[in-house]
């Protein structure tokens, strides 16, 4: 499908690699991920940094185990409730989780997340568990059922999605709280998370202060802080979120996080016996830290003969003015710059993909934009394709076509491109 | 102008059905799998498990044959001598593990089954053989986990367990369903 790497194989000849020979390739935040098992740091690292990024990663793939298993030394603590007992089970090798394929349970990587605004859950948490350890039951389960929906682009090209229905079943302390928002989140890819925590918070704000194409997006801020991470950036920081993922996820505390997500009504829960104070160490803490800090994202070679109209294509579209495809970064060694198609702002994209409370109503949500960088990675990965907050497009054109509300320009003049033009901008978009 | 407006065409547009009824869906727990043939697996797993011990070194591995359900005696992780490390860097605190060998008779995709969500690796010649997918159902052992592996007919191939909580484990060899993975 795409056309043989000329201009760049014969320049790769000529230059021998001294120079860099497409913006892509020169771009230091990615980096080949020549073993998806193994994913590599953005920059080299000292003797000392490796050491630091490899036990993160370690500890990051170990599977926890309940308190009080023998031997267990430092990786007991799981529990009592929890949704998986490594990062790794969500984020596979630092990549996004994998989608429901069909109708049926929710994989353990789409997570429901209970609670209105910060504010938890009054019954189970944050988030509800659907696994337990021994002599613990889960808090439910989970089953996603999706309706198709069909409709046609303006030449006439018939166009499918599949719309999600959650159903929250065995719930083990009844109703949940009847002013709680059902959350479904799918485990985002973590590639390049440490560069999008070192873009400065002044060049956040300059964007929501300059709208591009009457688009204007909102900084998500808390405390004082501006939130960057999680689909709907409601979380700070890297330490934030990784504290949270072990109390919300696994069970495990952590010193930026001493209880687990015990939901209030749960006397078992939070009786449970502990595996350390905290659970996790400050010194594997830090070195998750350090992982998810250095991880680069993965290359994907450009078609250069595409290259500069894909983009052309993806700004006229008006893509661009969300996700943006320059944004600067400080204190990250060599990488100065990133192009990870976000803007880090959040936007109200419409009632499709809004969460819904406990009567099925949409009630108006803010996502932030989410980074397009990485896709190339995910598409070439062989698993089927799950994007968006709950892994519900199959597709990148499943993806965009979801795009309502403030992305309804955008959406509406990709449905008018002529039908190659739409799959030019969609193979371009799949080589990020 | 024409409107794309995902809601008013869902407004307008007869609903396929494709919701599976609530009955369809088992209560035991094994109904979380992402292929719908997990038929092979399920039968195997109901079936009296063979016991064997796990090698320690590759020397020691004890051969198994495919469509037979093993239970096999691990031993403590730092006492094994494994034949390429274990692909996935893990904390092995307390862990178990365990080397087994086997061959297939025809080239093609091949799934490994487990009662639990420890780790496993195919080695062949030194080197591990990355997964194709893997798949598992939370709260099911019979089984909990499937790791999909394209194999190679005729050579000496090594199971590698790590990590295992418990000290035996359930492991069953089948080639992949047609439709699979
Ligand atoms: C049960 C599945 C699951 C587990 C286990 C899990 N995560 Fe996540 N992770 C998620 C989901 C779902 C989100 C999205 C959360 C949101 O949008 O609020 C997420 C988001 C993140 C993000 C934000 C990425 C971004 O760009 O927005 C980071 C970083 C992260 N997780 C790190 C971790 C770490 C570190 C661990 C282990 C300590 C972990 N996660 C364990 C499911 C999981
Ligand atoms: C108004 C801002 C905005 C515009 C304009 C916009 N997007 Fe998005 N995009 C978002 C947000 C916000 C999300 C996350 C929505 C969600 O997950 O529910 C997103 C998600 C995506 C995703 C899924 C990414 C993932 O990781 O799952 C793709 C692909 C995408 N957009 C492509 C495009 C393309 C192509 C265009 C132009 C036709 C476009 N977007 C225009 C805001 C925008």
């Amino acid at each position: 499908m795409h056309r043989p790497r000329r201009l760049r194989d014969l320049l790769g000849a000529c230059l021998a690699g001294a120079l860099s020979v497409s913006a892509a390739a020169a771009d230091p935040a990615t980096v080949p991920f020549t073993d998806r098992r193994d994913p590599p740091s953005y920059r080299v690292l000292t003797a000392e940094e490796r050491d630091r990024y490899e036990l993160g990663q370690t500890v990051f793939n170990t599977s926890w185990v309940p308190a009080g298993t023998p031997r267990a030394g430092r990786r007991d603590g799981l529990g009592p409730m929890f949704n998986a007992a490594s990062c790794d089970a969500c984020h596979n090798n630092g990549a996004r989780g994998q989608g429901p394929a069909q109708s049926g349970p929710a994989p353990v990587g789409l997570v429901i997340q209970l609670g209105a605004g910060d504010a938890a859950d009054p019954v189970y948490g944050h988030v509800l568990n659907t696994s337990a350890i021994e002599g613990h039951a889960p808090e439910g389960t989970v089953f996603v059922a999706y309706t198709e929906r069909r409709g046609r682009y303006p030449d006439g090209r018939e166009w499918r999605l599949r719309e999600p229905r959650y159903e929250l079943r065995a719930l083990r302390l009844g109703t949940i709280g009847k002013h709680s928002l059902i959350k479904p989140r799918l485990a985002p890819a973590l590639f390049g998370a440490g560069l999008l925590e070192a873009v400065p918070d002044a060049a956040i704000i300059a964007l929501a202060e300059r709208p591009q194409n009457g688009v204007r997006g909102q900084v998500s801020r808390r405390d004082g802080l501006i939130g960057r991470f999680g689909w709907q950036a409601d979380s700070v920081s890297l330490d934030e979120q990784t504290a949270r993922a072990l109390s919300r996820e696994m069970g495990l505390t952590s010193r930026g996080a001493e209880r687990d997500d015990c939901g209030g009504a749960d006397a078992a829960c939070q009786r449970a016996p502990d595996g350390g104070q905290p659970e996790v160490s400050d010194d594997f803490f830090d070195a998750m830290l350090a992982f998810q800090r250095w991880l680069a994202v993965p290359r994907t070679d450009v078609d250069e003969a595409t290259e500069a109209d894909g983009a052309a294509l993806f700004a006229r579209t008006g893509c661009a003015a969300c996700h943006r495809p320059d944004l600067p970064v400080t204190g990250a060694g060599p990488v100065r710059r990133i192009a990870a198609y976000t803007d880090l702002l959040l936007h109200d994209l419409g009632p499709p993909l809004a969460d819904r409370g406990a009567d099925g109503r949409p009630v108006p949500t803010l996502w932030r934009t989410a980074p397009l960088w990485g896709l190339g990675h995910a598409v070439s990965s062989g698993r089927p394709l799950a994007l968006l907050h709950d892994g519900r497009a199959r597709s990148i054109e499943e993806a965009v076509l979801w795009h309502d509300g403030a992305a309804a320009p955008a959406r509406q003049r990709f449905g008018r491109l002529s039908h190659a033009e739409r799959n030019r901008l969609l193979d371009w978009v799949a080589l990020r | 102008m024409k409107p794309l407006t995902v809601l008013a065409l869902a407004r307008l547009t007869v609903v396929l059905g494709v919701i599976l009824p609530a009955a369809t869906f088992a209560q035991d727990g094994c109904d979380g799998f992402k292929w719908d043939n997990v038929a092979a697996e399920r039968a195997l797993f109901a079936t009296a498990a063979e016991d064997v011990r796990a090698g320690t070194d590759p020397g020691t591995a004890p051969t198994i044959v495919p469509d037979r359900l093993y239970r096999a005696a691990l031993s403590p992780q730092e006492t094994l001598r494994y034949a390429a490390p274990p692909s996935k860097k893990m904390l092995a605190d307390g862990a178990s593990g365990g080397l087994l060998r086997f061959r297939v008779a025809r080239a093609g995709l091949y799934r490994v089954a487990l009662d639990a969500g420890f780790w496993i690796d195919v080695v062949a010649d030194g080197t591990a053989i990355p997964s194709v997918d893997f798949g598992g159902s939370p709260g099911c052992a019979a089984p909990r986990k499937i790791v999909i592996y394209e194999l190679p007919a005729g050579r000496d191939l090594l199971l590698q367990l790590t990590g295992a909580v418990s000290t035996q484990v359930q492991v069953a060899l089948t080639a992949a369903p047609d439709a699979s993975p």
